[in-house]
């Protein structure tokens, strides 16, 4: 099936191609200052009412007929580039694009460049600005990107700290996050407090929700690709700021100018973060550091070698040590074949740890996940109508589920080293972005993925294949105590999965400034974050697809539409439908901390969501912002497995929930996001968040029961009740002093108050029986009433 | 393995940044059930003890929980059948005196309990633990505050597989297994956060527990312990190893799948006990 696909895409390429004397317009899109390529530029040709886009490299080509063109290049918040070019051979043709901040007044967008994406396929993605970013208010004062994306219809997360995002539905683990094309396995520093993105470092966020192109794969729910920027090769600069918690420098200049350029960028949070709320032995804190040098060699070559390097420390009493961390090196090397033939090579490493020391049981324990991935990645500019993206990435996966060790001369622990794990992860994709006619495009693609699962030391052999076993007339599942340990040979494979997944979008554009898309994508993932708690915490631990936990299958349709209003307003609307099979789901009671045999304590289920987006946004002007609102549903079940055995009984099994469909934790029916900036002056701008979710899912008790000293709580089905609806509405203002005019230090002050009207939003309520008045009692916590901050950022 | 007293000091560390607050939350409810408290404690020192199993029923969170009375109830071992009577009458606390023999003797120990015109049966497993070698109390002197800690030395048993429940009274509770230790003098170490005086006498007792009813305990732990989101399950009905026989004729109906609503809550389990006092100072 595939190989005919192909086939027929490659005949239908060489007959466009030969089609009549056509030359190509490429080149490179930069930042005037700092030489900073741009992503996402468009260049349109007015005569054709067509264009192209900047890639992640900021290169761009489009092939066209013999001709005399107007081209019009734009970008949101830089001046738009007007230019007149007689196409009568190949042409290169660089642009440098300057920002649109010292211009004074208000700014008319053409349009023709806006229009222009409007008529593409994609759909569901959002794109932030760093800058952007950096305006959003968010707690303690800290510019986030993921505390910003939580504005965008469709995300949302399990509220104050708590890690990780979840995206339409879905859970934490289904977002691949990716620096720099590398894979980052947890974005959270200090519990979600802040993101493991440093804002002065990177240069572009975007988050596809749906209509997931074939380039991307191994996650279910939705891609953050974020990358970092390369560095200024035209002159020194420093940046950094001053806030409650954590302070960073940023350093950047040329090696060589105009070629070769360093990025040094490093965060620290302050060693005692919320010590005034501990005792003295207690502390958190957080440290990153991101690095980057680039080298063009020539227009054909250029070379990216980047690192990222970040670790949360958090102690107690140092009885209890907490401590993870993400360490990545990233060489890449874009090559152009041709004026129509980008290509990039990404080799990556990365290391992703976490500790857990408790020294009262006298046990340390680590965990990890190391990644090698290669990654080639082709982008073929066949004309104005046809591009052809195609690629191969290849991840080889060491899982270590836990080394234990004493950590204390006097305890009786025994140092033990659980099973390791290996996998590899390959893939092959072609993704075609099709315009048929100025009206109507297609972007269809295929990805095959094959993932080997290879053998360990000690497999675990069950009798009947059957890790869990079900009690009939107890009706609970527990674990099987294995039958047999097996040891295989090094590499020999234990189990493959393979996937085809076909990606396919329609666009249709009636007018300028109206558009409907329709998206399908499937989806599959091999790699499964354990985690049975809302939100994901450091001591959860990955591991791969095998024999009793099957790849994660997901199918998604999208529907939306798109149109631009007057005075730079513009409405999306989406609807999305999504099912995932295999979902893996605990029993009750599941203990994932150290466990050697997962298997024992999961069993696979199914999840799905559907729900409903809006977006009103204003991007131009003194008054910018948005309003976003979802309404969806996120639910997931598990039903008992089917019978093997035959022996005159039913042998059914009840399944988790009684096999019944019940709310994700990340089931919020309505999101409200509003987000406005207001740019007062040249000295004064302010910002306002608006957040209101439904509460998170949860259970209250249908009563209570005593049991050897223990008061109990007793609760029915999964997830029945909720908490209180969450919501709260956030200011900041930033001032620039006005006699930065002229300085070499360029300073800003930010002041913000997160929470302004004080709102307890509950992060739990707990049941339990007060120790003292031995009553019972529900306990709401919340982490964060009103919280002022001030933070000075400066550049020089 | 450790679970529940790393979730007890995540939740310690979340408490102290966070805010508390008691609020009115109303509750649902559902007709009243059966609660069967059967933790046999089996004392391998003494000739005989008195087995204990309480009854009562579920009442709303914020009710009390009454006793109730049960038709009859007996243990039974392969060999002798015992009828445990209600002493005193009306408390819902059944007894008989039993030597250690009779539980240690292999094989499974039933319980069969009549109530209203239900039949309850469960089985359980002679839980083994071991003596605590010493006992003794640390006391942190810092600045801020006096924190007081129980250390436990204990020698794990080499040649089983050991669960234990260190019960520290007042509900507290450590599970730990011997899954990282298997055979070897090890410790724990209890941190005491109610308020005594030097001078007060704190019982510790080792329960040795089969691994249905460790699992089950750690589950109970977690669900009426104070843990905040870090740690939060998606929590539902802790359901026990004692089930509703009256309806299974071995005929028609073999099993319980198709009426799931229909359980006692609690547990029936035979623990071994050892217990050790250490003076507060």
């Amino acid at each position: 099936m595939s190989r005919i696909l192909v086939s027929f895409f490659f005949t239908g390429m060489l007959f466009l191609v030969q089609a009549q004397d056509r030359y190509t317009l490429s080149g490179i899109v930069t930042e005037a200052s700092s030489n900073e390529t741009l992503i996402g530029v468009t260049i349109t040709i007015k005569e054709l009412k067509t264009g192209a886009t900047t890639n992640e490299y900021g290169f761009y080509s489009i092939t066209l007929p013999t001709g005399d063109y107007e081209i019009q290049v734009g970008y949101l918040g830089f001046k738009e580039i007007t230019q007149r070019i007689s196409l009568t051979k190949n042409l290169r043709l660089n642009f440098e694009m300057e920002d649109r901040t010292e211009e004074l007044g208000e700014v008319v967008i053409t349009g023709s460049s806006e229009s222009y994406s409007l008529g593409k396929t994609q759909m569901s993605v959002s794109s932030l600005t760093a800058q952007k970013v950096k305006q959003i208010p968010v707690v303690l004062g800290e510019a986030d990107v993921v505390k910003s994306i939580l504005l965008l219809p469709g995300v949302t997360n399990a509220g104050e700290a708590s890690s990780g995002f979840n995206v339409r539905g879905g859970a934490a683990d289904q977002n691949l996050i990716q620096l720099d094309e590398a894979t980052i396995f947890n974005s959270s520093h200090l519990f979600g407090f802040f993101s493991v993105f440093n804002p002065d470092a990177i240069k572009d966020v975007k988050l596809f929700k749906g209509g997931i192109p074939a380039r991307y794969g191994g996650r279910v729910s939705s891609v953050l690709d974020v990358f970092q920027k390369e560095g200024n090769s035209r002159e020194f600069k420093m940046n950094g700021g001053i806030g409650a918690v954590s302070s960073r420098l940023l350093a950047e200049g040329p090696i060589v100018k105009d070629k070769a350029a360093f990025l040094i960028g490093g965060r620290s949070s302050y060693a005692h973060f919320l010590l005034p709320l501990f005792d003295i032995d207690n502390f958190a804190y957080f440290y990153d550091v991101n690095t980057k040098l680039n080298y063009r060699l020539d227009d054909h070559n250029n070379f990216y070698l980047s690192g990222y390097f970040g670790k949360d420390v958090f102690s107690i009493n140092d009885s209890f040590v907490n401590d993870y961390g993400n360490a990545l090196v990233n060489f890449r090397w874009n090559h152009l074949f041709s004026d129509k033939l980008f290509s990039n090579l990404s080799v990556i490493y990365s290391d992703y740890f976490s500790g857990l020391e408790l020294d009262f049981e006298g046990f340390k324990w680590s965990t990890g996940i190391k990644n090698f991935n290669l990654k080639y990645d082709l982008k073929h500019y066949l004309n104005d109508k046809l591009q052809v993206n195609y690629g191969v990435h290849n991840a080889y996966y060491r899982f270590n589920p836990g080394t234990i060790e004493p950590s204390n001369l006097e305890s009786g622990v025994t140092s033990d080293q659980l099973t390791e794990k290996f996998a590899n992860e390959s893939a092959a994709y072609l993704d075609i972005e099709h315009d048929v006619t100025n009206k109507l495009s297609l972007g269809y693609g295929l990805r095959f993925s094959y993932f080997i699962r290879f053998a360990q030391d000690d497999i675990f052999a069950y009798k009947d294949d059957n890790p869990i076993i079900f009690d009939p007339f107890t009706l609970v599942y527990s674990p099987a105590i294995p039958a047999d340990t097996v040891n295989l040979d090094d590499r020999q494979i234990l189990d493959q999965f393979a996937n085809i997944e076909p990606r396919l979008s329609i666009g249709y554009q009636f007018t300028q400034k109206t558009a409907v898309k329709l998206s399908y994508t499937r989806m599959s993932q091999y790699l499964h974050l354990l985690s049975n708690t809302n939100s994901p915490t450091p001591v959860d631990v990955w591991t791969p697809s095998g024999r009793y936990v099957k790849p994660q299958l997901l199918d998604q349709f999208a529907l939306g539409f798109f149109q631009k209003l007057k005075n730079g307003f513009s409405v999306e609307s989406e609807w999305f439908y999504k099912e995932i099979q295999n979902r893996i789901d605990y029993i009750d009671g599941a203990d994932l901390i150290a466990n050697n045999a997962i298997e024992q304590v999961i069993l696979n289920g199914e999840a799905r969501a559907f729900g409903w987006e809006l977006l009103l946004k204003k991007e131009t002007g003194k008054f910018k912002g948005w309003i976003a609102y979802t309404l969806s549903k996120s639910e997931q079940r598990t039903p008992g497995r089917i019978p093997k055995r035959d022996n005159g009984r039913s042998n059914r099994e009840i399944g988790i929930n009684l096999g019944e469909w019940y709310k994700t934790p990340y089931d919020k029916t309505h999101d409200v996001a509003v987000n406005f900036s207001y740019e007062m002056s040249d000295k004064w701008t302010f910002n306002s968040n608006f957040i209101y979710q439904t509460g998170q899912p949860t259970n209250y008790p249908i009563g209570q029961f005593e049991f050897q000293g223990l008061v109990i709580p007793y609760y029915g089905q999964r997830n029945v009740e909720r908490l209180p609806d969450y919501h709260r509405f956030d200011v900041s203002a930033t001032l620039t002093p006005l006699r930065n005019k002229g300085r070499a230090l360029q300073g800003e002050w930010i002041f913000s108050l997160y929470n302004v009207y004080n709102r307890m939003n509950a992060s739990s309520i707990n049941f339990q029986r007060n120790s003292e008045t031995g009553v019972n009692e529900a306990v709401r916590t919340s982490i964060f009433g009103l919280v002022p901050s001030v933070t000075y950022n400066f550049k020089l | 393995m450790m679970m529940k007293s790393s979730v007890g000091i995540i939740s310690f560390f979340l408490f102290l940044t966070a805010c508390q607050e008691v609020i009115e939350v109303e509750v649902q409810e559902e007709e009243p059930r059966l609660i069967v408290d059967a933790v046999i404690e089996v004392d391998t020192s003494v000739r005989s003890f008195e087995a204990v199993v309480k009854v009562s029923l579920t009442s709303s969170f914020f009710g009390t929980i009454p006793a109730t009375e049960l038709s009859q109830i007996i243990l039974y071992n392969g060999g002798a059948v015992v009828f445990l009577l209600e002493n005193p009458v009306g408390s819902g606390v059944y007894k008989a005196i039993l030597g250690p023999d009779y539980f240690t003797s292999g094989g499974e120990i039933v319980l069969i309990i009549d109530y209203l015109d239900k039949n309850y049966y469960a089985t359980a497993e002679y839980g083994p633990a071991v003596p605590i070698d010493t006992i003794f109390q640390r006391v942190n002197n810092s600045e801020e505050n006096l924190k007081s800690e129980i250390v436990v030395k204990y020698t794990d048993d080499a040649d089983v597989v050991n669960n234990y429940l260190f019960d520290f009274g007042d509900g507290d509770y450590i599970a730990t297994d011997d899954e990282f230790y298997q055979g070897e003098e090890t410790q724990i170490s209890y941190l005491l956060e109610r308020e005594y005086e030097a001078g007060d006498e704190l019982e510790v007792r080792v329960l040795g527990a089969s691994k249905p009813h460790y699992d089950y305990m750690k589950l109970l732990l977690e669900q009426s312990g104070d843990d905040l989101s870090f740690f939060d399950t998606p929590i539902s009905t802790a359901r026990g190893n004692i089930f509703d026989i009256t309806d299974l004729d071995n005929i028609d109906v073999f099993d319980n799948v198709y009426l799931p609503g229909n359980f006692p809550l609690g547990f029936f389990a035979v623990s071994q006990v050892y217990k050790s006092k250490i003076t507060l100072k």
